[in-house]
């Protein structure tokens, strides 16, 4: 099987150009793009093919293009991706220190650390010590981005705090902190926020809602949803209504908690269970098992005892599901006692109805499953 | 390793309808006080920390009622040193009429009509001209001020630190008294046209005037139609739940009807009627809703703040606290804890009623803020009552019956339980 063009591999030049002016980058497309086809077509760039090969700020840049296309068209086939990784190790041989730092964390970080050479670890921690010797803002997040891989987040935490104070302000004036830099700094606020509102305490909620509000103020949506979702989480006693605004933001973006949170303060708060209802919906198709909870309660304040049937039914289908784990099992449980009467009323709403269906289907020769996957 | 703190905020919005998912929030502080005897009355008070400080507070007189300052051009008549931070005596109406505090016996008989309408038609312009300067000031000096941001830092105990210039009398001014700028030049055109006789129009449509100048008869027409609308509630509670005073309401639970006629039983409301009605007209829920939230969001905070100051004066001082009558019969007013037939200013300047009057009201803020850290929030209001609960609104604090839905006021028969 021949090699698949690149052309219709690597996304289109529209896309590329918006990502180019995005990240404000120097080179345009038009340069840039016979360098990817030509480090796709050899699997390596070398000083003869082009003069950008020996340039270690190019080749990073064209790394970040590849990992920013990642993000936008949330997929990557795997020749770019090996793309990826060899201009991420061509940037760091060339001495490009984000590249250096990256590198190290995928080596320090990775999730099956006996794989790796003892003599790459070995190195990476000695170049990581030498950057943050140097005071390279980026190295403070690797290392903070590793202490809390390690659970060790006081660490995490103090490495954070520097990185953000290495860093500076971000502003126009600061024409080196551009794109990568503000992402950076975004995702470093969305951390060290988190980690405040998980330890708790009127001070840290203060502290972390600043964090959040600069994090969403600095980086686009896409990339601070969960600042978006902490922040709901502050408001949702206090001002509701934002709350539901920050939280309907989430769910543009498939953030899969978003949607319990908002079905319940639709149905609770705002008393609009048919909106409520469209919520879970749509967390019962990323199988959120309090969707289904939620679902089931709107259907029965709107008495579509249909539905509520056809929930039930779906619900005591994961009860019987053995792969289901234990604290689900026992809230499934839970919830069933509590809606005991509610059960009991369905069926005697819909036993006349299930009894001429019963009598339809063993008429029937030929029996059809109309329902969809989730029994609807 | 860093534990993950559960997320109460989720489980507050859940818990009132779904135990089944989460374990509700234990509230153990939400009976109100029975009054159907005096032993019921006191096995429901003898573990209620609060209403036993401030009840004692009030036997030792280390919280003292006095007689409202009266100013009169430059002389300024002041019985007391006024507790600053809590009171603003000069933007509420006078609690006597000023025809009780002329003494004309030693003018003769013949004279005495005229030399009172006279004293007191001066005394009355005075006045008018002084609350003008107040309201002005008022408004000039304001800053706006969002109910629900001081909400949360009185809760996170970063009130201070957010804003540091707050006191309870620059909340209310900043968020209620400001409004009364509206009325300056209907009531200055009504000043020039009838001069003193604009105390009779004020009697006759209370509404034109500012509130600082309303007379007795007017205060007490004002008083009647802000009178709680029980009606409101009967229609919210057409299940009968185990107890009555857990429940929780949104306020998007009301039709947009009966959220026109709450807001037009409450005080605080300052929309004009014409508004709400249109605001109804062109279903704009969301924003009668706002405004419903508002006035419940107003009322947290001026109680908390007045407890807090309470609280910190009497911890700190020795000397008692003073507090004028107008600002008691005020604080009565805005929180409905009176009865149809009663005259708030006859009430508050005869010694015994004035006993029924503070009693409602310790009562009222016990029931409402048992359990609670004042001083710095660390134990939640929100997590008591729920987000923005609207049934508040409805509780006094008493009941006649411990199975009772509906509030039931102290009165002079309950006197010997305190």
């Amino acid at each position: 099987m021949g090699k698949i063009p690149f052309k219709t591999l690597f996304p289109s030049k529209k896309l590329l150009n918006r990502v180019l002016f995005h990240m404000d980058s120097d080179l345009p497309s038009r340069k840039l793009l016979p360098l990817f086809e030509r480090l796709y077509d050899h699997n390596a760039l070398t000083a003869k093919d082009t003069a950008y090969a020996d340039i270690p700020n190019v080749i990073f840049l064209m790394n970040r293009v590849l990992v920013e296309l990642k993000h936008r068209t949330k997929q990557q086939p795997i020749p770019l991706h090996k793309m990826e990784l060899y201009l991420l190790k061509k940037a760091a041989k060339l001495g490009n220190n984000d590249a250096i730092a990256l590198l190290c964390y995928q080596i320090l970080g990775s999730s099956q650390p006996t794989t790796q050479p003892q003599e790459d670890i070995v190195q990476s921690q000695q170049l990581l010590k030498q950057l943050v010797k140097q005071n390279h803002p980026l190295s403070f997040k690797v290392l903070a981005d590793l202490n809390c891989h390690m659970g060790q987040f006081d660490e995490g935490k103090r490495w954070y705090k520097q990185y953000l104070k290495a860093i500076g302000p971000i502003t126009i004036k600061n024409p080196d902190i551009k794109f990568w830099g503000s992402q950076q700094k975004g995702e470093v606020l969305e951390k060290l926020g988190e980690i405040e509102f998980r330890e708790g305490g009127d001070e840290n909620i203060i502290a972390c809602e600043k964090r959040f509000l600069e994090s969403i103020r600095i980086t686009p949506l896409k990339n601070s949803v969960k600042s978006y979702f902490y922040l709901a989480m502050l408001y949702i006693k206090y001002d509701p209504s934002k709350a539901k605004v920050l939280l309907e933001q989430c769910c543009t973006q498939g953030f899969k908690e978003a949607f319990n949170e908002l079905g319940y303060l639709e149905m609770n708060y705002f008393q609009n269970s048919r909106k409520a209802r469209e919520w879970f919906k749509l967390g019962m198709e990323v199988m959120e098992l309090q969707s289904f909870f939620g679902y089931f309660e709107c259907c029965v304040t709107l008495k579509d005892w249909s539905k509520t049937h056809k929930c039930l039914k779906s619900i005591n289908k994961m009860l019987s599901n053995e792969s289901i784990s234990e604290a689900n099992k026992q809230s499934i449980i839970k919830f069933l006692q509590y809606h005991e009467a509610n059960i009991k009323l369905i069926q005697s709403k819909l036993e006349p109805a299930l009894k001429s269906d019963v009598k339809e289907k063993t008429s029937d020769t030929v029996i059809t499953e109309t329902a969809s996957k989730w029994g609807f | 390793m860093l534990v993950p703190r559960p997320l109460i905020n989720r489980q507050l919005i859940r818990c009132y309808s779904s135990p089944g998912i989460s374990d509700p929030i234990k509230q153990p502080f939400k009976q109100p006080f029975i009054l159907s005897s005096k032993d019921a009355f006191k096995d429901s008070t003898k573990d209620i920390g609060i209403y036993q400080y401030l009840n004692q507070l009030i036997k030792e007189q280390r919280i003292q009622f006095v007689q409202d300052p009266i100013k009169v051009g430059k002389k300024v008549v002041l019985p007391h040193d006024y507790d600053t931070y809590l009171t603003s005596p000069e933007t509420l109406p006078l609690t006597i009429s000023l025809k009780s505090q002329e003494d004309v016996s030693k003018v003769p008989g013949w004279r005495r009509l005229p030399t009172l309408g006279y004293r007191i038609g001066k005394k009355l312009l005075t006045m008018y001209r002084e609350s003008i300067q107040t309201t002005w000031r008022v408004w000039r000096q304001c800053e706006k001020l969002d109910t629900k941001e001081v909400l949360r830092e009185l809760e996170f105990g970063n009130l201070e630190n957010k804003f540091p210039d707050i006191s309870r009398k620059k909340f209310v001014q900043d968020v209620i008294r400001v409004s009364e700028v509206k009325k300056l030049p209907i009531f200055i055109l009504c000043l020039f046209v009838f001069e003193e006789l604009t105390f009779l129009l004020m009697y006759l449509r209370p509404q034109l005037g500012l509130y600082r100048c309303l007379g007795n008869g007017a205060f007490n027409k004002i008083s009647k139609k802000y009178l709680r609308n029980q009606e409101l509630f009967k229609s919210l509670l057409q299940e009968k739940p185990q107890n009555p005073h857990e429940l929780y309401k949104t306020v998007y639970a009301l039709p947009t009807k009966t959220k026109v006629d709450l807001l037009q039983t409450l005080f605080i409301n300052k929309q004009p009627r014409w508004k709400l009605k249109l605001w109804q007209w062109f279903n704009q829920d969301a924003r009668l809703s706002d405004e419903v939230n508002k006035v419940l969001q107003y009322l947290i905070i001026d109680d908390w703040l007045i407890l807090k100051r309470v609280i910190e004066h009497t911890m700190t001082k020795t000397t008692p606290m003073i507090i004028p009558y107008n600002e008691l019969v005020n604080c009565i007013l805005e929180r409905q804890l009176y009865q149809a037939g009663e005259d708030l200013n006859v009430m508050v300047n005869d010694p015994i009623d004035r006993k029924v009057l503070i009693q409602r009201l310790l009562c009222y803020w016990s029931f409402k803020f048992n359990g609670i850290n004042i001083e710095d929030g660390s134990i939640n209001f929100t997590n008591k009552w729920g987000v923005n609960n609207i049934m508040l609104f409805n509780y006094t604090g008493t009941v006649n019956n411990k199975f009772d839905i509906f509030p039931w006021l102290i009165t002079k028969d309950h006197l010997d339980y305190f």
